[in-house]
């Protein structure tokens, strides 16, 4: 499907009927304007939209009243415009609170992907802490579990393993940001059954091409890249700069866009995972996971012009 | 170790600058009209202080100023970081329990009966300092919100949010004798360059108050005393 102009200015007409209605159950809001592209877990063959959301400090808002129902409006415009998996951690304050408030009031508990981590150095408080966790996402399971930045991986991973295997997760995953551990990830990819890894990837940070995104074709481990945006540093450091012209060859209008197309489309990367709490950002990013994505060769004339600006 | 040696404070950052501007808006809303007896307390403090510096005394004006200032890191402890800061950095609990610590120091100090102001015209600095950190504390910090082109219904009162009343403790430390006080000093200051990393990594306008501020009443406190 092509996106012109006028499928942009549509979405962003969706997104004001969003904004103006998101915090009703979704049978009742605006049907999204695309869709955006699926990709394949491939532990399990089940399709993920390549853009999902972070919540890393945007939907940490305590107890805020007004902050809860911004942040629920982002989510229902995440809902409704393709949007699937959210990805939290208990380190990120009151977030996971947020996230269980907005699914509540969205009627969506059942239609999320809910990833979140195990965020403790303690083996012992693993357990309590997936509860604790389930307990504020207010959904009866949480579909991905992962280990926080290889906290006492071994301890955790060892009981979310356990846990998938009852049926009480559905999959595993270990996580790492900012380029770091990466030697010891690619280990753990290399050694132990896990259906997830989450690091960090951007047109910046590319360290990971090198050993861990071929590796995690190699091994079928979904990856989920997060800082796509380097929060929000490479969106401010190309502001007022000119795209590309051959951005437009791939529909990428904003540099957003352009640095999520980037992100997801490298072959290994399953899902890119910005935060954000602007309802127009959501909308964006979204349609930046819809129509055409950058082939080897653009990836490298955009990662080319970017280094030259 | 080269993991921990790539990490800067803005990792550590956990919400964003709204977030923490419309924090003290709620923590107002919630406690109004408490900042008007906050503020009543913190004047009567000043004139304590005051009157205590030009006679030197030691006995009741030092011990009841000690005390009311226990009693507002424990407010402190309890109504802002537990009840409210907590929840958007899991530091709080934490926090709060050492916010508590300094409560009971404080009181411990007021009645120990060793609480001796200093004499204002023998220590100059340091009574100038003391007394001009507890005005800033009390009556200079409500308007600081406002004057930085923040929500002024998010003004701090020294009594019931944590800087004010930190700067209040270290100006009243600097007007006290004897060796508790660079002890008692310890934690009001943690706090202060705490709250200024947060601020840093916020992009704050009013980053440079507090550090500055804790300077100042750091080299008030460490001035030798003379009678």
């Amino acid at each position: 499907m092509r996106i012109r102009r006028r499928t942009v200015l549509g979405a962003f007409a969706a997104t004001a009927l969003s904004s103006a209605s998101g915090l009703l159950p979704r049978a009742l809001r605006a049907a999204p304007a695309s869709q955006p592209i699926m990709r394949k877990i491939p532990s399990s063959g089940e399709q993920i939209p390549a853009v999902g959301l972070g919540s890393w400090i945007t939907f940490n808002v305590g107890d805020d009243p007004v902050l809860l129902d911004e942040c629920t409006k982002v989510i229902a415009a995440f809902f409704d415009n393709g949007g699937r998996l959210i990805d939290s951690s208990p380190m990120y304050g009151s977030s996971q609170a947020t996230i269980g408030h907005a699914l509540t009031r969205l009627n969506m508990r059942k239609s999320v992907f809910a990833a979140d981590k195990i965020w403790t150095s303690s083996q012992a408080e693993g357990p309590s802490q997936f509860t604790e966790t389930r307990k504020l996402w207010t959904v009866p399971t949480i579909d991905l579990m992962q280990v926080h930045n290889l906290l006492s991986w071994r301890a955790h991973l060892e009981m979310l393993t356990v846990k998938k295997a009852n049926g009480e997760i559905r999959y595993t995953g270990i996580t790492t940001s900012h380029g770091r551990r990466h030697d010891e990830l690619e280990k753990i990819m290399e050694n132990h059954t896990i259906d997830f890894v989450q690091l960090t990837y951007n047109l910046v940070d590319r360290e990971a091409e090198k050993r861990l995104l071929p590796l995690a074709r190699e091994r079928g481990i979904a990856v989920i890249a997060n800082r796509p945006y380097q929060r929000g540093a490479l969106v401010a450091r190309f502001a007022g700069k000119p795209l590309p012209p051959f951005a437009a060859e791939i529909e990428a209008h904003s540099w957003p866009q352009l640095l999520l197309k980037f992100a997801i489309s490298h072959p290994a990367i399953t899902c890119a995972i910005p935060a954000t709490t602007q309802v127009d950002h959501v909308v964006e990013n979204l349609l930046a996971a819809s129509g055409p994505l950058p082939d080897a060769g653009m990836r490298d004339k955009i990662a080319e012009y970017a280094a030259q600006l | 170790m080269e993991t921990w040696l790539t990490y800067t404070p803005a990792d550590f950052l956990l919400f964003s600058p709204r977030v923490y501007e419309r924090l003290f808006v709620l923590h107002n809303q919630d406690l109004w009209p408490w900042q008007i007896a906050a503020l009543v307390s913190g004047v009567f403090v000043i004139v304590l202080a005051y009157r205590g510096t030009r006679s030197g005394s030691a006995g009741r004006d030092p011990a009841i100023v000690l005390a009311l200032l226990g009693t507002a890191w424990l407010v402190v402890a309890t109504v802002f970081f537990l009840a409210r800061y907590q929840a958007i950095n899991w530091l709080g609990t934490y926090i709060a329990s050492l916010a508590a610590l300094q409560g009971g120091i404080l009181i411990a100090m007021s009645f120990s009966g060793r609480a001796r102001f200093i004499a204002a015209p023998a220590n100059s600095f340091s009574y100038t300092a003391g007394i001009g950190l507890l005005t800033i504390a009390v009556l200079v910090y409500p308007s600081l919100a406002m004057a930085f082109g923040l929500d002024p219904k998010g003004a701090q009162f020294a009594g019931l949010t944590p800087d004010p009343t930190a700067i209040a403790t270290l100006g009243t430390l600097a007007l006290l004798e004897g060796r508790a006080r660079a002890a008692a000093a310890v934690l009001p200051a943690a706090w202060c360059i705490f709250s200024a990393l947060t601020l840093w990594t916020l992009d704050r306008a009013d980053v440079f108050v507090t550090p500055t501020i804790l300077a100042l009443a750091l080299v008030a406190i460490a001035m030798p005393r003379s009678r």
